[in-house]
């Protein structure tokens, strides 16, 4: 075979005829002349109007000129007067936008901040302008209450009052996650979890499905969705102690299995302690349950009101979602915990309703249901939701 | 040794695992912690060697089993992405990013994920993520470049190359993508030095061989250009890029037997390949098949083609095809309509010639000129005679025209005159069509090109000269500058 030559490589030409010097580069520090972007901050996502503030630190704070802002490279604004600030449109697809401020100072120096925003996907049911909303009514003696009527309760959206539309006790199945902490912490009680736990997974009903994650510093799907309790129990029984605590990888690792499901869906987290090892934030995981539409169940095995990360971590996730928390001090009050759990899923209403605020402008907007007359009954739903209209794929 | 019972229990897990689906089975805690290192591992070193499908198999599996594993996802959209499932390769690589925010392999993998997806906006905050993490990146850079250049904004692009062989004079893909710039720009022998840098900094980059090849036949150095695509397949005789590279050559070279060896050969390599389906229709279109080359495009688009970009140059070929064929339907229509009228048969012939329909726009532009024997359609019939290469009867006609004072069809005898390789004829026609033009720089060029066959090489030399002097900086300059500088060297001057 015929050796094809290569001898044409060393006419290779001059190339540095291709290398020029670099352009100035932008720097937010120059001589004591500094700027930052302080809001929105890169990996904030943006809806709507929105303001973005620079800042900037000067010597001589009258001899800065002006900043200019940028979005995607487009000027926006030019702020001649401190402070710094301008409001721009982002629409109402959060998606990443590279954001500029550039400050000049009457000597000649200019110095640049970027901030860049993140692409965030909501994955609740607004759509067709309806919001959906999962409701648990209980009484002083918390006790569920069963019997209340449309014309019961007072909702209110950013506090003006919404009419509710579809109202119903929810008897459709629910999709849960099952969240069981094996941290090194937990030794010497997993036998009373795993009793526990599946005593839970007994009560659930025919049609719910669930899956069972076990955690320590790494988060294992040990069982994925099934109805089968028997595969549930084995996967919950087969969990052992030790390592760390990934209690955030867990939840996020949980919303995302369930991101795919419509519906009425649940976390149940048993934990008994801090997380010591997620590499997701909390932030992340808070964010996650503000656009996701999950109830989140939070058990803090042996936690008090005394951890106080630990314990406020799992109280106000719980709160956001609508779900609850529970803080029960020994392993043996796991059962009941878990068993009135159960059966606050089988005592939920569904309700809807158009809000009067037609403006998606992707801001965060509050949301209070109430008992009408009856101050005994207490009412728990989500607390709000982003204002975000288009069905949209799922996330994270 | 005699295995531990656990260990044959773990072992057979882990052989049950890699030939089937992900478990829906439960898992026991201990066995997921040992199965998912397995997998994780084996997958890693297929992604290594290039078995993507593979390695995405299993780390599907790792992935819904360990939730929080950075590796697992990276690797998964790594695996993906080379596999071109772009859409399928975003999640996984969001997630890795969430493990790890600060990762810049992984901004830089989503990035180019988004870039393949057509979203420059989403591509160039990952590249500058990357470079907010370290801000003297190369392939950040080199993102960005890709970026401005997906965007039109070429000067720019430019930059970013440049910014990135700074950072790293060793990076090929830099010099590969700026040489690939200035290819399309024309500009080929800085292209072609490019393309040689990347080679240099890495002698086994199978892609800079094949640009490289591109660049050369440019330049009409075809046996250059056909050596270094040689050289790339040896080097990778899996890639389909240098048999495509080939075919493209050899299509335009009009060895069309040859362009369909290489064309096939590259999609058995890769049915996935837009470009190799794209060149099939082109053969077929050089092979006057219209109606096959609509058909090769409809069957692509219905294949399982996943670079959403290659999907777009396909639809835009088929679109373009269609509206030919739609065009040729209506003409014919009109022909059979007013068979006297010679208009609808000079369009037929300009429309089967644009298509490389070059043979059969012949026989409408004969027609034409039997209906209307006027100078102008007869000069239109010696261009598509020309271009068919029936140089003979061209030249004939063109003689007749030039006779009567057409300035057009005696420069374009010399043409045919060249291509029967009768150089003298041609040389004394493009010097009696300069006689009057003498400020049109291709005749020069043309006469060069004669006078250079029949050795007559100082007055070659001359003539070159003058087009340089006359010309506008295109492709050609270059080739005929290196020409000059190759008879230079040869002691030749004017």
């Amino acid at each position: 075979m015929r050796r094809v030559s290569i001898g044409w490589l060393a006419a290779g030409a001059a190339l540095a005829l291709f290398l020029h010097p670099l352009g100035a580069q932008e720097v937010s520090k120059r001589k004591g002349f500094e700027i930052a972007i302080t809001s929105p901050v890169s990996g904030d996502f943006v809806f709507g109007r929105t303001e973005i503030i620079a800042e900037v630190k000067a010597a001589e704070p009258t001899l800065v000129e002006k900043v200019e802002f940028y979005v995607d490279d487009k000027l926006v604004f030019i702020d001649k007067e401190p402070p710094y600030s301008c409001f721009y449109d982002f629409g109402s697809e959060p998606r990443s936008y590279v954001l500029k401020a550039k400050a000049y100072h009457r000597e000649g120096v200019t110095v640049t901040a970027t901030s860049i925003t993140r692409k965030v996907i909501l994955n609740y049911q607004v759509s067709v302008n309806r919001v959906v909303l999962f409701a648990t009514a209980q009484d002083s003696d918390r006790h569920f209450v069963l019997d209340l009527k449309k014309a019961d309760f007072r909702l209110e959206e950013d506090d003006k009052p919404q009419e509710i539309l579809d109202f119903y006790l929810e008897q459709r199945p629910v999709v849960l996650c099952l969240l069981l902490d094996s941290s090194g912490s937990m030794q010497g009680r997993m036998d009373k979890v795993h009793l526990a736990a599946d005593k839970f997974v007994e009560s659930l009903a025919a049609e719910d499905q669930a899956l069972v994650i076990d955690f320590d510093e790494k988060v294992f799907l040990l069982q994925d969705f099934t109805r089968d309790v028997k595969l549930l129990k084995e996967a919950i029984d087969s969990t052992v102690a030790e390592g760390g605590t990934a209690l955030y990888d867990a939840l996020y690792a949980a919303f995302r299995k369930l991101k795919d499901f419509k519906g009425r869906k649940a976390i149940v987290i048993l934990s008994d302690g801090e997380d010591t090892n997620s590499k997701f934030s909390y932030q992340r995981v808070l964010e996650a349950a503000k656009t996701n539409e999950v109830l989140i169940y939070s058990i803090g095995l042996g936690i008090s009101i005394l951890d106080v990360s630990s314990h406020s971590v799992l109280k106000e996730l719980a709160e956001e979602t609508g779900g609850r928390s529970f803080f029960p001090g020994k392993a043996e009050e796991l059962e009941g915990v878990y068993q009135q759990i159960a059966e606050e899923l089988r005592s939920q209403y569904y309700l809807t309703y158009s809000p009067t605020n037609e403006d998606w402008n992707g801001k965060w907007r509050k949301i209070r249901l109430s008992a009408q007359r009856s101050k005994d009954v207490e009412i728990r739903t989500r607390k709000g939701y982003y204002a975000v209209r288009r069905s949209l794929a799922p996330s994270p | 040794m005699r295995k531990s019972p656990l260990y044959r229990k773990v072992a057979l897990v882990l052989l049950v695992a890699l030939l089937t689906p992900p478990p829906l089975f439960a898992v026991k805690a201990l066995e997921a912690r040992n199965i998912a290192f397995k997998l994780q591992s084996e997958a890693m070193k297929l992604y290594k060697e290039g078995s993507y499908r593979r390695a995405v198999e299993l780390l599907r599996q790792v992935t819904n089993l360990s939730l929080n594993s950075f590796l697992a996802y990276f690797y998964l959209g790594l695996s993906l992405s080379a596999d071109r499932q772009y859409v399928e390769a975003l999640e996984p690589l969001k997630i890795a990013l969430e493990l790890e925010p600060g990762h810049i392999q992984a901004h830089i993998a989503l990035g180019d994920v988004y870039l393949k997806l057509g979203d420059a906006s989403e591509a160039r905050a990952e590249y500058l993520r990357a470079l907010s993490a370290q801000d003297s990146y190369a392939p950040a850079h080199d993102g960005l470049g890709r970026v401005y250049e997906a965007q039109g904004d070429d000067d720019r692009a430019i930059q970013e190359y440049q910014k990135a062989l700074q950072i790293n004079v060793a990076y090929p893909d830099a010099y590969a993508n700026l040489g690939e710039l200035y290819l399309r720009r024309g500009r080929l022998d800085d292209a072609i030095a490019l393309f040689l840098k990347a080679i240099q900094v890495k002698p086994d980059f199978a892609l800079g061989y094949s640009r490289l090849g591109i660049a050369y036949s440019r330049e009409g150095m075809v046996n250059q250009a056909i050596a270094a695509i040689s050289h790339g397949k040896e080097i990778a005789p899996q890639d389909p890029l240098p048999y495509l590279s080939l075919g493209q050559i050899f299509l335009e070279a009009g060895d069309l037997d040859r362009a369909e060896s290489e064309i096939e050969a590259a999609l058995a390599r890769d049915p996935a390949e837009a470009e190799g389906w794209l060149l099939r229709a082109r053969l077929l279109m050089a092979r006057q098949d219209l109606n096959g080359a609509l058909k090769t495009l409809a069957d692509a688009l219905a294949s399982e083609l996943r670079d959403p970009a290659g999907r777009r140059t396909l639809e835009k070929a088929q679109e373009s095809y269609q509206t030919t064929a739609t065009r040729i339907a209506s003409l014919t229509s009109a022909i059979a309509a007013a068979p006297d009228k010679p208009e609808p048969f000079l369009e037929l012939a300009a429309l089967l010639s644009d298509a490389g329909a070059l043979e059969k726009a012949v026989e409408p532009a004969r027609r034409a000129a039997e209906l209307s024997p006027d100078p102008s359609t007869r000069l239109q019939l010696a261009y598509y005679l020309l271009k068919a290469q029936q140089s003979a009867e061209a030249a004939t006609l063109l003689k007749e025209l030039a006779a009567s004072g057409s300035a057009t069809a005696l420069l374009n005898l010399g043409v045919a005159q060249a291509s029967l390789g009768q150089d003298d004829a041609a040389a004394v026609t493009y010097r009696k069509y300069l006689e009057n033009h003498p400020k049109d720089p291709l005749p020069h060029l043309y006469l060069g090109n004669s006078l250079f066959r029949l050795g007559r090489e100082k007055e070659a030399r001359a003539s070159y000269q003058s087009y340089l002097d006359l010309a506008s900086g295109d492709e050609k300059t270059g080739k005929v500058r290196r020409l000059l500088q190759l008879l230079d060297k040869q002691g030749v001057t004017p």
